[in-house]
């Protein structure tokens, strides 16, 4: 009797569970085996294992809090759908991460995503959006490449097992603190400290010395050259780790350059062909993963139009221009 | 895994998924009694996750809606002695509206998302929350809860079923607890 597509739903949500912890060589050939015996198995497979990954999204966090406090049975919720509407874009716009193949050692994010990893030593690393580390803990130390972006690392204290970062060429050792490191491009990188003390090096060219930098102030390589250290005012440092809460800090900011950095976090991008408009100076904050309420708030600010257009939200100035 | 099947995921996830509901409400209207709307779509997503390189369909609601269509007349023409002079690429699919139907299918499925973990009973929920929202893998989750792996594998995969099967439904309600209002009528059109 033929297979109903009901029992291979089944079937693949179990593969998909079973790939989630980590396949056996032999439970690898099973699932093969399972898998070209029908082509509506793999139909079904590929669908479990999208939505699974689907729901690694960093934007589910947000509705993380809600579904927590929810209780047993669904009840009238218009108004927070607000609350979860804002994230809703990204869900299905921008990639998944990691949709599949759970690797232990390797951390990317997509456009838009921000997440929260804890590692296995208690640490924890905040990747930025488009960013990705791979981890290498051993007995004697404790060592995260940052191959490409930005992340918020929150060391767990270990004497004996230094946590070092490398990026590129700059290398830093933590032991117990908080520290951030930015790759603005393959050779210039930016190391904040926000809290405790790490030591810094470089090995883009000798001599090679360590310089100790402590908390809320700033190192940076540019190409071959390790900048003095730099002390950081209290608002320099929160904004420098304010993509950490989703939250762009927007005061003092052009339009055009807030949509520009709304932009990194989405695939629906934000346009601004109006010169004029796209220079108008901006007060406030504005969550990074809603370009459409950010759009909508311009426009109402400053009399323009949004339309949608091959996915791109652009921004049209209609006002007349005073005479 | 290669990058390759990493993006044809991403691109499953992002661009099929949501618009899977609304292909299924066309098909149970244009499908022929002998053909299964659940089949049509496990034949779909085969072909679609197949595809080596999706980065060039441009449109991939009429890819998907094409996939389905092409699967029935490819059922019609092994049919063929029957004479069924159905040609189902004559039947339009249904037109995008003129509001972004891509924010409200956004929020749609958020709202979809958000319903089926509600759904879930327990421990299928925590545990869900603890691999999904915490990333714990699911050994760690199965000695926090003092239980077998083997249990958290089982309720991983029946939470993933709930969470297929909201995904699968036409308007995103569920027969029992009515419709969720949509706070921001703005973005959504009122033809839903």
């Amino acid at each position: 009797m033929r297979e109903t597509a009901e029992a291979i739903d089944v079937e693949a949500t179990k593969w998909v569970s079973r790939m989630d912890r980590g396949l056996t060589d032999e439970e690898e050939a099973a699932l093969a085996k399972w898998l070209s015996a029908d082509t509506r198995r793999q139909g079904a497979f590929a669908r479990a294992k999208a939505v699974w990954g689907n729901l690694d999204r960093a934007q589910v966090f947000r509705i993380a809090d809600e579904i927590r406090r929810a209780p047993d049975r669904p009840r009238a919720r218009g108004a927070k759908l607000v609350v979860y509407a804002t994230a809703a874009l990204l869900l299905i716009m921008a990639g998944v991460s990691g949709w599949f193949g759970y690797n232990r050692n390797r951390v990317t994010t997509i456009v838009g995503e921000i997440r929260q990893v804890p590692l296995a030593d208690g640490s924890r690393v905040t990747l930025d959006t488009r960013s990705q580390i791979k981890v290498e803990f051993a007995s004697a130390n404790r060592f995260v490449r940052l191959e490409s972006g930005e992340a918020l690392f929150e060391v767990a204290k270990d004497p004996k097992r230094p946590f070092i970062v490398e990026a590129g060429r700059i290398h830093v050792r933590a032991v117990g603190t908080v520290f951030l490191v930015r790759r603005r491009s393959d050779s210039d990188v930016d190391v904040i400290v926000t809290k405790g003390a790490v030591d810094v090096w470089s090995d883009a060219g000798p001599p090679r010395t360590v310089e100790r930098l402590s908390a809320g102030s700033r190192v940076s390589l540019d190409g071959n050259k390790i900048a003095p250290a730099q002390k950081l005012t209290a608002q320099q440092v929160e904004q420098a780790v304010g993509w950490k809460s989703g939250i762009l800090d927007l005061d003092g900011r052009t339009l055009g350059d807030a949509a520009a950095e709304i932009n990194r976090y989405n695939s629906l991008r934000i346009e601004i062909p109006d010169p004029h408009l796209a220079e108008k100076t901006l007060v406030g904050s504005v969550s990074s993963s809603d370009p459409v309420a950010f759009a909508d708030a311009a426009a109402a600010m400053f009399g323009a139009h949004v339309r949608l257009e091959n996915n791109r939200l652009i921004l049209d100035s209609v006002t007349v221009p005073p005479k | 895994m290669s990058e390759e099947l990493t993006e044809r995921g991403q691109w499953i996830a992002s661009h099929i998924i949501p618009l899977e509901s609304q292909v299924r409400g066309w098909l149970r209207r244009f499908l022929p009694r002998d053909l299964e709307v659940d089949d049509v779509i496990q034949e779909a997503y085969a072909i679609l996750s197949g595809l080596t390189d999706v980065s060039r369909i441009g449109n991939p609601r009429a890819y998907f809606y094409q996939v389905v269509k092409s699967l029935i007349s490819e059922h019609f023409r092994r049919a063929a002695s029957s004479g069924a002079a159905f040609d189902v690429k004559s039947v339009a699919e249904p037109q995008e509206g003129l509001t972004p139907e891509r924010i409200l299918s956004g929020r749609q499925e958020l709202d979809r998302l958000y319903r089926a973990i509600t759904r879930l009973g327990e421990p299928a929920r925590t545990i869900f929350i603890m691999r999904k929202i915490d990333n714990l893998p699911q050994k760690v989750i199965a000695d926090r809860l003092r239980v077998s792996e083997n249990i958290v594998e089982n309720h991983v995969a029946r939470g993933l079923r709930v969470i297929l099967q909201q995904f699968a439904r036409e308007d995103g309600s569920n027969q029992d607890d009515g419709a969720i209002p949509m706070k921001k009528g703005k973005a959504g059109p009122s033809n839903a």
